[in-house]
Protein backbone atom coordinates (compact mmCIF):
# COMPACT_ATOMS: atom_id res chain seq x y z
CA UNK A 1 0.00 0.00 0.00
CA UNK A 2 2.85 2.23 1.01
CA UNK A 3 4.65 1.56 -2.27
CA UNK A 4 1.60 2.29 -4.26
CA UNK A 5 1.47 5.93 -2.93
CA UNK A 6 4.76 6.39 -3.71
CA UNK A 7 4.40 5.43 -7.09
CA UNK A 8 1.67 7.44 -7.66
CA UNK A 9 3.19 10.29 -6.30
CA UNK A 10 6.00 9.83 -8.58
CA UNK A 11 3.58 9.56 -11.24
CA UNK A 12 2.24 13.03 -10.80
CA UNK A 13 5.61 14.65 -10.12
CA UNK A 14 6.52 13.36 -13.44
CA UNK A 15 3.22 14.37 -15.36
CA UNK A 16 2.98 17.67 -14.34
CA UNK A 17 6.58 18.41 -14.79
CA UNK A 18 6.06 17.49 -18.60
CA UNK A 19 2.85 19.60 -18.83
CA UNK A 20 4.91 22.39 -16.99
CA UNK A 21 7.95 21.73 -19.93
CA UNK A 22 5.40 21.57 -22.80
CA UNK A 23 2.95 24.90 -21.89
CA UNK A 24 4.88 28.22 -21.84
CA UNK A 25 3.43 31.51 -20.66
CA UNK A 26 5.96 34.16 -21.80
CA UNK A 27 5.80 37.61 -20.42
CA UNK A 28 4.09 40.49 -22.90
CA UNK A 29 6.92 43.28 -23.86
CA UNK A 30 5.13 46.37 -24.64
CA UNK A 31 7.90 48.30 -25.20
CA UNK A 32 8.80 46.66 -28.38
CA UNK A 33 5.27 45.73 -29.62
CA UNK A 34 3.21 47.71 -32.31
CA UNK A 35 -0.31 47.60 -33.83
CA UNK A 36 -1.17 49.46 -36.15
CA UNK A 37 -2.91 50.09 -39.47
CA UNK A 38 -3.59 51.71 -42.56
CA UNK A 39 -6.84 52.77 -43.94
CA UNK A 40 -6.87 53.78 -47.76
CA UNK A 41 -8.84 55.33 -50.31
CA UNK A 42 -8.60 55.60 -53.69
CA UNK A 43 -6.18 58.58 -54.16
CA UNK A 44 -4.59 58.15 -50.65
CA UNK A 45 -3.83 56.29 -47.34
CA UNK A 46 -3.44 57.18 -43.17
CA UNK A 47 -1.66 55.45 -41.14
CA UNK A 48 -2.47 55.05 -37.57
CA UNK A 49 -2.36 52.45 -34.44
CA UNK A 50 -2.67 51.91 -30.91
CA UNK A 51 0.03 53.26 -28.14
CA UNK A 52 -1.58 50.71 -25.14
CA UNK A 53 -2.51 47.21 -25.27
CA UNK A 54 -1.88 43.76 -24.00
CA UNK A 55 -1.58 40.32 -25.04
CA UNK A 56 -1.44 36.90 -23.53
CA UNK A 57 0.30 34.12 -25.14
CA UNK A 58 -0.02 30.42 -23.85
CA UNK A 59 3.21 28.12 -26.09
CA UNK A 60 2.72 24.69 -26.29
CA UNK A 61 6.21 23.83 -27.87
CA UNK A 62 5.10 20.03 -28.50
CA UNK A 63 1.76 20.80 -30.56
CA UNK A 64 1.57 24.86 -31.14
CA UNK A 65 -2.21 24.31 -31.63
CA UNK A 66 -2.86 23.89 -28.41
CA UNK A 67 -1.61 27.63 -27.57
CA UNK A 68 -3.63 31.12 -27.07
CA UNK A 69 -3.23 34.45 -27.88
CA UNK A 70 -5.55 37.22 -26.24
CA UNK A 71 -5.10 40.68 -26.91
CA UNK A 72 -6.75 43.61 -25.41
CA UNK A 73 -6.56 46.98 -27.20
CA UNK A 74 -6.98 50.55 -25.41
CA UNK A 75 -9.27 52.25 -28.02
CA UNK A 76 -8.83 55.75 -26.42
CA UNK A 77 -4.91 55.74 -26.92
CA UNK A 78 -5.42 55.65 -30.81
CA UNK A 79 -3.00 57.62 -32.90
CA UNK A 80 -2.80 58.91 -36.51
CA UNK A 81 -0.62 60.53 -38.69
CA UNK A 82 -3.33 63.58 -38.62
CA UNK A 83 -4.73 65.01 -35.76
CA UNK A 84 -7.36 66.18 -37.04
CA UNK A 85 -8.32 62.54 -38.54
CA UNK A 86 -7.15 61.13 -35.06
CA UNK A 87 -10.09 63.16 -33.23
CA UNK A 88 -12.39 61.89 -36.20
CA UNK A 89 -10.99 58.41 -36.13
CA UNK A 90 -12.07 58.51 -32.16
CA UNK A 91 -15.74 59.49 -32.68
CA UNK A 92 -18.43 57.00 -33.53
CA UNK A 93 -17.87 57.79 -37.35
CA UNK A 94 -14.95 54.80 -36.59
CA UNK A 95 -13.85 53.84 -33.57
CA UNK A 96 -16.35 55.37 -31.06
CA UNK A 97 -13.95 54.87 -28.50
CA UNK A 98 -15.89 56.73 -25.76
CA UNK A 99 -18.58 54.04 -25.88
CA UNK A 100 -16.05 51.21 -26.68
CA UNK A 101 -13.19 51.59 -25.22
CA UNK A 102 -11.46 48.14 -25.29
CA UNK A 103 -10.77 46.36 -28.74
CA UNK A 104 -10.20 42.34 -28.01
CA UNK A 105 -8.65 39.56 -29.81
CA UNK A 106 -9.25 35.43 -28.24
CA UNK A 107 -7.99 32.97 -30.41
CA UNK A 108 -10.06 29.91 -30.51
CA UNK A 109 -7.70 27.96 -32.42
CA UNK A 110 -4.60 27.55 -33.86
CA UNK A 111 -3.68 25.74 -36.72
CA UNK A 112 -0.04 25.10 -37.54
CA UNK A 113 1.33 24.44 -41.02
CA UNK A 114 4.61 22.63 -39.43
CA UNK A 115 5.74 22.78 -43.41
CA UNK A 116 5.82 26.00 -43.66
CA UNK A 117 6.59 27.42 -39.76
CA UNK A 118 3.41 29.27 -40.47
CA UNK A 119 0.51 29.31 -38.04
CA UNK A 120 -2.83 30.46 -38.68
CA UNK A 121 -4.66 32.30 -35.48
CA UNK A 122 -8.08 31.79 -35.76
CA UNK A 123 -10.32 33.72 -33.04
CA UNK A 124 -12.78 36.40 -32.32
CA UNK A 125 -12.10 40.38 -32.85
CA UNK A 126 -14.73 42.59 -31.11
CA UNK A 127 -14.94 45.68 -32.03
CA UNK A 128 -17.40 48.47 -31.01
CA UNK A 129 -19.53 45.68 -29.52
CA UNK A 130 -19.27 43.45 -32.49
CA UNK A 131 -17.67 39.85 -32.16
CA UNK A 132 -16.24 38.56 -35.99
CA UNK A 133 -13.97 35.95 -36.33
CA UNK A 134 -10.88 36.19 -38.19
CA UNK A 135 -7.68 34.71 -38.70
CA UNK A 136 -4.35 35.91 -38.33
CA UNK A 137 -1.85 34.18 -40.90
CA UNK A 138 1.20 34.77 -39.00
CA UNK A 139 4.78 33.47 -38.85
CA UNK A 140 6.09 33.16 -35.04
CA UNK A 141 9.73 33.40 -34.64
CA UNK A 142 11.09 31.31 -31.32
CA UNK A 143 14.34 32.18 -29.79
CA UNK A 144 15.15 30.76 -26.51
CA UNK A 145 14.36 34.00 -24.63
CA UNK A 146 11.92 35.44 -26.91
CA UNK A 147 8.96 35.09 -28.93
CA UNK A 148 7.67 37.10 -31.71
CA UNK A 149 4.42 36.97 -33.53
CA UNK A 150 4.61 39.54 -36.59
CA UNK A 151 1.26 39.40 -38.68
CA UNK A 152 0.20 40.82 -41.45
CA UNK A 153 -3.52 41.06 -42.73
CA UNK A 154 -6.86 42.60 -43.98
CA UNK A 155 -10.07 42.89 -41.99
CA UNK A 156 -13.05 44.85 -43.50
CA UNK A 157 -14.48 47.29 -41.32
CA UNK A 158 -17.46 46.97 -42.30
CA UNK A 159 -18.52 43.53 -40.31
CA UNK A 160 -18.03 45.75 -36.97
CA UNK A 161 -20.31 48.02 -38.62
CA UNK A 162 -17.81 50.78 -39.28
CA UNK A 163 -19.66 52.20 -42.65
CA UNK A 164 -18.69 56.23 -42.58
CA UNK A 165 -17.08 56.78 -45.63
CA UNK A 166 -18.08 53.89 -47.59
CA UNK A 167 -17.32 53.93 -50.83
CA UNK A 168 -14.84 56.81 -50.61
CA UNK A 169 -12.80 55.26 -48.14
CA UNK A 170 -11.89 51.40 -48.65
CA UNK A 171 -13.38 48.88 -46.48
CA UNK A 172 -10.63 46.69 -46.19
CA UNK A 173 -8.09 47.85 -43.42
CA UNK A 174 -4.76 46.85 -43.38
CA UNK A 175 -3.20 45.67 -39.61
CA UNK A 176 0.26 45.29 -38.76
CA UNK A 177 1.19 43.84 -35.75
CA UNK A 178 4.01 42.94 -33.73
CA UNK A 179 3.88 41.11 -30.56
CA UNK A 180 7.06 40.58 -28.42
CA UNK A 181 6.92 38.25 -25.47
CA UNK A 182 10.06 37.38 -23.71
CA UNK A 183 10.54 33.94 -22.11
CA UNK B 1 -22.14 57.63 -50.47
CA UNK B 2 -22.58 61.04 -51.67
CA UNK B 3 -25.68 59.63 -53.68
CA UNK B 4 -27.04 58.48 -50.52
CA UNK B 5 -26.46 61.72 -48.68
CA UNK B 6 -27.83 63.71 -51.55
CA UNK B 7 -31.01 61.47 -50.93
CA UNK B 8 -31.70 60.75 -46.98
CA UNK B 9 -30.16 64.51 -46.03
CA UNK B 10 -31.22 66.63 -48.95
CA UNK B 11 -33.76 65.08 -51.40
CA UNK B 12 -36.19 63.29 -49.09
CA UNK B 13 -36.13 65.97 -46.29
CA UNK B 14 -36.78 68.20 -48.81
CA UNK B 15 -39.93 66.32 -49.82
CA UNK B 16 -41.61 65.49 -46.52
CA UNK B 17 -41.09 69.41 -45.96
CA UNK B 18 -42.59 70.63 -48.65
CA UNK B 19 -45.82 68.09 -48.69
CA UNK B 20 -46.27 69.73 -45.00
CA UNK B 21 -45.81 72.99 -46.55
CA UNK B 22 -48.56 72.15 -48.94
CA UNK B 23 -50.62 71.19 -46.16
CA UNK B 24 -49.93 74.23 -44.22
CA UNK B 25 -51.02 76.50 -47.12
CA UNK B 26 -53.76 74.53 -47.89
CA UNK B 27 -55.34 75.32 -44.23
CA UNK B 28 -54.39 79.02 -44.64
CA UNK B 29 -57.16 79.13 -47.32
CA UNK B 30 -59.52 77.94 -45.55
CA UNK B 31 -61.80 79.68 -43.39
CA UNK B 32 -59.16 81.51 -40.60
CA UNK B 33 -60.13 80.79 -37.19
CA UNK B 34 -58.04 80.21 -33.65
CA UNK B 35 -57.76 76.23 -34.03
CA UNK B 36 -56.45 77.00 -37.94
CA UNK B 37 -54.40 79.78 -37.03
CA UNK B 38 -52.12 77.90 -35.62
CA UNK B 39 -52.57 74.77 -37.31
CA UNK B 40 -49.58 75.64 -40.36
CA UNK B 41 -47.03 76.34 -37.33
CA UNK B 42 -48.03 72.43 -36.06
CA UNK B 43 -47.75 71.00 -39.29
CA UNK B 44 -44.57 72.53 -39.91
CA UNK B 45 -43.03 71.92 -36.54
CA UNK B 46 -44.35 67.68 -37.53
CA UNK B 47 -43.09 68.20 -41.09
CA UNK B 48 -39.45 69.15 -39.84
CA UNK B 49 -39.13 66.79 -37.01
CA UNK B 50 -40.50 63.93 -39.54
CA UNK B 51 -37.91 65.58 -42.40
CA UNK B 52 -35.10 65.10 -39.76
CA UNK B 53 -36.40 62.11 -38.52
CA UNK B 54 -36.27 60.32 -41.52
CA UNK B 55 -32.66 61.16 -42.36
CA UNK B 56 -31.68 59.94 -39.10
CA UNK B 57 -33.32 56.60 -38.90
CA UNK B 58 -32.20 56.27 -42.69
CA UNK B 59 -28.35 57.17 -42.07
CA UNK B 60 -28.01 55.99 -38.37
CA UNK B 61 -27.91 52.33 -37.91
CA UNK B 62 -29.77 53.26 -35.04
CA UNK B 63 -29.62 51.00 -31.80
CA UNK B 64 -32.63 51.93 -30.16
CA UNK B 65 -31.33 50.16 -26.70
CA UNK B 66 -28.69 52.55 -27.20
CA UNK B 67 -29.23 55.47 -28.63
CA UNK B 68 -26.74 58.58 -28.43
CA UNK B 69 -27.89 62.00 -26.87
CA UNK B 70 -28.28 63.73 -29.66
CA UNK B 71 -30.33 61.17 -31.11
CA UNK B 72 -32.81 61.34 -28.08
CA UNK B 73 -32.51 64.64 -27.51
CA UNK B 74 -34.71 65.12 -30.88
CA UNK B 75 -37.96 64.27 -28.92
CA UNK B 76 -37.91 66.42 -26.45
CA UNK B 77 -37.20 69.21 -29.06
CA UNK B 78 -40.27 68.06 -30.54
CA UNK B 79 -42.47 68.31 -27.71
CA UNK B 80 -41.49 71.21 -26.30
CA UNK B 81 -41.82 72.97 -30.22
CA UNK B 82 -45.31 71.12 -31.13
CA UNK B 83 -46.49 72.95 -27.59
CA UNK B 84 -45.15 76.42 -28.37
CA UNK B 85 -46.01 76.34 -31.70
CA UNK B 86 -49.91 75.02 -30.33
CA UNK B 87 -50.53 77.47 -27.97
CA UNK B 88 -53.12 79.73 -29.32
CA UNK B 89 -52.28 82.44 -27.01
CA UNK B 90 -48.74 82.57 -28.33
CA UNK B 91 -47.59 85.93 -29.98
CA UNK B 92 -50.95 86.97 -31.93
CA UNK B 93 -52.67 87.55 -28.86
CA UNK B 94 -49.83 89.54 -26.93
CA UNK B 95 -52.44 92.12 -28.08
CA UNK B 96 -55.43 90.28 -26.43
CA UNK B 97 -56.86 91.08 -22.73
CA UNK B 98 -55.30 88.87 -21.21
CA UNK B 99 -51.40 89.47 -22.60
CA UNK B 100 -49.69 88.53 -19.31
CA UNK B 101 -51.58 85.15 -18.80
CA UNK B 102 -50.59 84.35 -22.40
CA UNK B 103 -47.28 85.52 -22.37
CA UNK B 104 -46.31 83.62 -19.06
CA UNK B 105 -47.59 80.92 -20.15
CA UNK B 106 -45.65 80.79 -23.57
CA UNK B 107 -42.54 81.12 -21.48
CA UNK B 108 -43.05 78.54 -19.28
CA UNK B 109 -43.34 75.69 -21.96
CA UNK B 110 -39.98 77.57 -23.45
CA UNK B 111 -38.09 77.55 -20.22
CA UNK B 112 -38.96 73.80 -19.24
CA UNK B 113 -38.35 73.08 -23.13
CA UNK B 114 -34.98 74.69 -22.97
CA UNK B 115 -33.81 72.89 -19.34
CA UNK B 116 -35.16 69.08 -20.82
CA UNK B 117 -33.20 69.92 -23.87
CA UNK B 118 -30.20 70.62 -21.75
CA UNK B 119 -30.30 68.05 -20.23
CA UNK B 120 -31.15 65.39 -22.58
CA UNK B 121 -28.42 67.00 -24.55
CA UNK B 122 -25.60 65.60 -22.57
CA UNK B 123 -23.87 62.35 -23.37
CA UNK B 124 -23.79 59.73 -20.34
CA UNK B 125 -21.98 56.50 -19.59
CA UNK B 126 -18.59 55.39 -18.29
CA UNK B 127 -17.00 56.75 -21.65
CA UNK B 128 -17.87 59.68 -20.23
CA UNK B 129 -16.78 60.15 -17.02
CA UNK B 130 -13.89 62.43 -17.61
CA UNK B 131 -16.40 64.76 -19.19
CA UNK B 132 -18.64 65.12 -15.90
CA UNK B 133 -17.02 68.34 -14.82
CA UNK B 134 -18.32 69.97 -18.47
CA UNK B 135 -22.10 68.52 -17.85
CA UNK B 136 -23.34 71.60 -15.66
CA UNK B 137 -22.07 74.20 -16.97
CA UNK B 138 -23.03 73.49 -20.90
CA UNK B 139 -26.33 72.46 -19.48
CA UNK B 140 -26.87 75.63 -17.98
CA UNK B 141 -25.23 77.21 -21.26
CA UNK B 142 -27.70 75.13 -23.66
CA UNK B 143 -31.02 76.30 -21.44
CA UNK B 144 -29.93 79.96 -20.84
CA UNK B 145 -28.56 80.17 -24.82
CA UNK B 146 -32.08 78.54 -26.36
CA UNK B 147 -34.03 81.02 -23.77
CA UNK B 148 -32.15 84.23 -24.99
CA UNK B 149 -32.11 83.53 -28.63
CA UNK B 150 -36.32 82.68 -28.59
CA UNK B 151 -36.66 85.68 -26.63
CA UNK B 152 -34.33 87.46 -29.38
CA UNK B 153 -36.30 86.19 -32.30
CA UNK B 154 -39.39 86.47 -31.03
CA UNK B 155 -38.75 89.88 -29.93
CA UNK B 156 -37.53 90.39 -33.76
CA UNK B 157 -40.79 88.93 -35.27
CA UNK B 158 -43.29 91.02 -32.85
CA UNK B 159 -41.27 93.61 -34.38
CA UNK B 160 -42.09 92.84 -37.94
CA UNK B 161 -39.62 90.32 -38.77
CA UNK B 162 -42.23 87.12 -38.76
CA UNK B 163 -41.85 86.73 -42.28
CA UNK B 164 -38.44 86.16 -42.35
CA UNK B 165 -37.56 85.01 -38.73
CA UNK B 166 -36.59 81.49 -39.86
CA UNK B 167 -33.66 82.48 -41.93
CA UNK B 168 -32.10 83.67 -38.81
CA UNK B 169 -32.65 80.31 -37.39
CA UNK B 170 -30.83 78.89 -40.27
CA UNK B 171 -28.01 80.71 -39.80
CA UNK B 172 -27.78 79.75 -36.08
CA UNK B 173 -27.86 75.94 -37.29
CA UNK B 174 -25.36 76.70 -39.98
CA UNK B 175 -22.11 77.59 -37.47
CA UNK B 176 -23.29 74.11 -35.45
CA UNK B 177 -23.31 72.15 -38.46
CA UNK B 178 -19.82 73.06 -39.09
CA UNK B 179 -18.48 72.42 -35.53
CA UNK B 180 -20.26 68.98 -36.51
CA UNK B 181 -18.71 68.92 -39.33
CA UNK B 182 -15.19 69.15 -37.95
CA UNK B 183 -14.79 65.95 -35.89
CA UNK B 184 -18.28 63.94 -36.34
CA UNK B 185 -19.12 62.99 -40.06
CA UNK B 186 -22.35 61.56 -39.13
CA UNK B 187 -23.95 64.60 -36.99
CA UNK B 188 -22.75 66.89 -39.48
CA UNK B 189 -24.91 65.18 -42.60
CA UNK B 190 -27.98 64.69 -40.42
CA UNK B 191 -27.54 68.33 -39.53
CA UNK B 192 -27.58 68.64 -43.45
CA UNK B 193 -31.20 67.38 -43.24
CA UNK B 194 -31.99 70.13 -40.68
CA UNK B 195 -31.04 72.51 -42.71
CA UNK B 196 -33.10 71.59 -45.89
CA UNK B 197 -35.95 71.48 -44.04
CA UNK B 198 -35.46 74.39 -42.23
CA UNK B 199 -34.65 76.26 -45.72
CA UNK B 200 -37.97 74.94 -47.00
CA UNK B 201 -39.77 75.87 -43.91
CA UNK B 202 -38.17 79.65 -44.51
CA UNK B 203 -38.88 79.85 -47.72
CA UNK B 204 -42.80 78.90 -47.11
CA UNK B 205 -42.77 81.60 -44.24
CA UNK B 206 -41.30 84.00 -46.59
CA UNK B 207 -44.05 83.21 -49.49
CA UNK B 208 -47.08 83.60 -46.50
CA UNK B 209 -45.91 86.13 -44.38
CA UNK B 210 -49.50 85.93 -42.76
CA UNK B 211 -49.04 82.34 -41.68
CA UNK B 212 -47.63 80.84 -38.49
CA UNK B 213 -45.16 78.55 -40.41
CA UNK B 214 -42.54 81.49 -38.97
CA UNK B 215 -43.56 79.47 -35.27
CA UNK B 216 -41.18 76.80 -36.27
CA UNK B 217 -38.18 78.86 -34.83
CA UNK B 218 -38.19 77.55 -31.02
CA UNK B 219 -37.67 74.02 -32.87
CA UNK B 220 -34.70 75.14 -35.25
CA UNK B 221 -32.79 76.91 -32.21
CA UNK B 222 -33.48 74.19 -30.33
CA UNK B 223 -31.64 72.27 -32.37
CA UNK B 224 -28.73 74.45 -32.20
CA UNK B 225 -27.99 74.82 -28.93
CA UNK B 226 -28.46 71.22 -28.71
CA UNK B 227 -26.13 70.43 -31.40
CA UNK B 228 -23.75 72.84 -29.99
CA UNK B 229 -23.41 71.19 -26.64
CA UNK B 230 -23.22 67.77 -28.80
CA UNK B 231 -19.75 69.50 -30.46
CA UNK B 232 -18.61 70.07 -28.05
CA UNK B 233 -18.31 66.56 -26.14
CA UNK B 234 -17.06 64.78 -29.80
CA UNK B 235 -14.37 67.23 -30.50
CA UNK B 236 -10.63 66.88 -28.71
CA UNK B 237 -10.10 69.83 -29.92
CA UNK B 238 -9.31 72.77 -27.77
CA UNK B 239 -11.51 75.81 -28.67
CA UNK B 240 -11.76 79.17 -26.98
CA UNK B 241 -14.56 79.44 -24.98
CA UNK B 242 -15.64 82.94 -26.67
CA UNK B 243 -16.19 80.82 -30.18
CA UNK B 244 -18.50 78.47 -28.25
CA UNK B 245 -20.51 81.01 -27.08
CA UNK B 246 -20.46 82.93 -30.30
CA UNK B 247 -21.93 79.46 -32.01
CA UNK B 248 -24.64 79.08 -29.15
CA UNK B 249 -25.76 82.87 -28.85
CA UNK B 250 -25.28 83.29 -32.85
CA UNK B 251 -29.09 84.16 -33.70
CA UNK B 252 -28.97 86.41 -30.80
CA UNK B 253 -25.87 88.12 -32.26
CA UNK B 254 -27.71 88.47 -35.83
CA UNK B 255 -30.97 90.41 -33.86
CA UNK B 256 -29.30 92.95 -32.00
CA UNK B 257 -28.54 95.58 -34.90
CA UNK B 258 -32.26 94.80 -35.88
CA UNK B 259 -33.16 96.32 -32.36
CA UNK B 260 -32.34 99.46 -33.59
CA UNK B 261 -33.18 99.18 -37.29
CA UNK B 262 -36.96 97.93 -36.44
CA UNK B 263 -38.71 101.09 -37.69
CA UNK B 264 -36.23 100.41 -41.04
CA UNK B 265 -37.73 99.15 -44.47
CA UNK B 266 -37.15 95.68 -44.79
CA UNK B 267 -34.72 95.60 -47.41
CA UNK B 268 -32.36 97.36 -44.74
CA UNK B 269 -33.12 95.35 -41.91
CA UNK B 270 -32.72 91.85 -43.89
CA UNK B 271 -29.82 93.45 -45.73
CA UNK B 272 -27.97 94.23 -42.22
CA UNK B 273 -28.80 90.34 -40.88
CA UNK B 274 -27.88 88.88 -43.75
CA UNK B 275 -24.19 91.05 -43.47
CA UNK B 276 -24.05 90.08 -39.83
CA UNK B 277 -24.81 86.53 -40.57
CA UNK B 278 -21.91 86.08 -43.19
CA UNK B 279 -19.51 87.66 -41.16
CA UNK B 280 -19.67 86.08 -37.67
CA UNK B 281 -19.96 82.76 -40.15
CA UNK B 282 -16.82 83.24 -41.48
CA UNK B 283 -15.53 83.98 -38.14
CA UNK B 284 -16.53 80.93 -37.02
CA UNK B 285 -15.90 79.16 -40.14
CA UNK B 286 -12.04 79.68 -39.90
CA UNK B 287 -11.30 78.71 -36.54
CA UNK B 288 -12.93 75.84 -36.87
CA UNK B 289 -11.70 74.61 -40.04
CA UNK B 290 -9.70 77.17 -41.09
CA UNK B 291 -6.75 75.51 -41.37
CA UNK B 292 -8.58 72.33 -42.95
CA UNK B 293 -9.53 74.36 -45.78
CA UNK B 294 -6.62 76.85 -46.26
CA UNK B 295 -3.85 74.56 -45.02
CA UNK B 296 -2.54 71.50 -45.92
CA UNK B 297 -5.53 68.81 -46.95
CA UNK B 298 -3.91 66.27 -44.82
CA UNK B 299 -7.59 64.95 -43.17
CA UNK B 300 -10.36 64.60 -45.78
CA UNK B 301 -12.37 61.47 -44.25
Amino acid sequence: MMMQRVALMLTLVCVSSVVASAEEKPTFDSERSKITFIGAKPDGKHEGGFKKFTAEATLNLEDPSKGSLKIEIDATSLWSDDDKLTNHLKNPDFFDVRKHPKITFESTKIEHDASQDKVNIVGHLTMLGKKVEVTIPSMPKLTEDMLVLAANFDIDRTKWGMTYGKGKINDEVAIRALLVFKR
Amino acid sequence: METQILLWCVITPAILSLAFVFGAWAIQRSEPNAWARSLPAVLAVIGWWVAVSACMYARQDLDWSALEAWQIVLAPIGIASLLLAACPCEVDSLQSASPRTSFGFWWVIAGLGSVAIAMWTMPTGDGWTDMLPLHRPWMASVAAASLINIWSLDRMRRNGAGGWILWVGLAGLVAPTLLAASAYGGLAEWMVSALVSTFVFAVAAALMPNSTIGRLFPAVLFLAASTTATGRFYTYEDHSTWLYGLILLMPTCISIPDAWLRERSTLIRVSTAIAVAVVLLAVIGWFLLGDSVFGEPTEEW
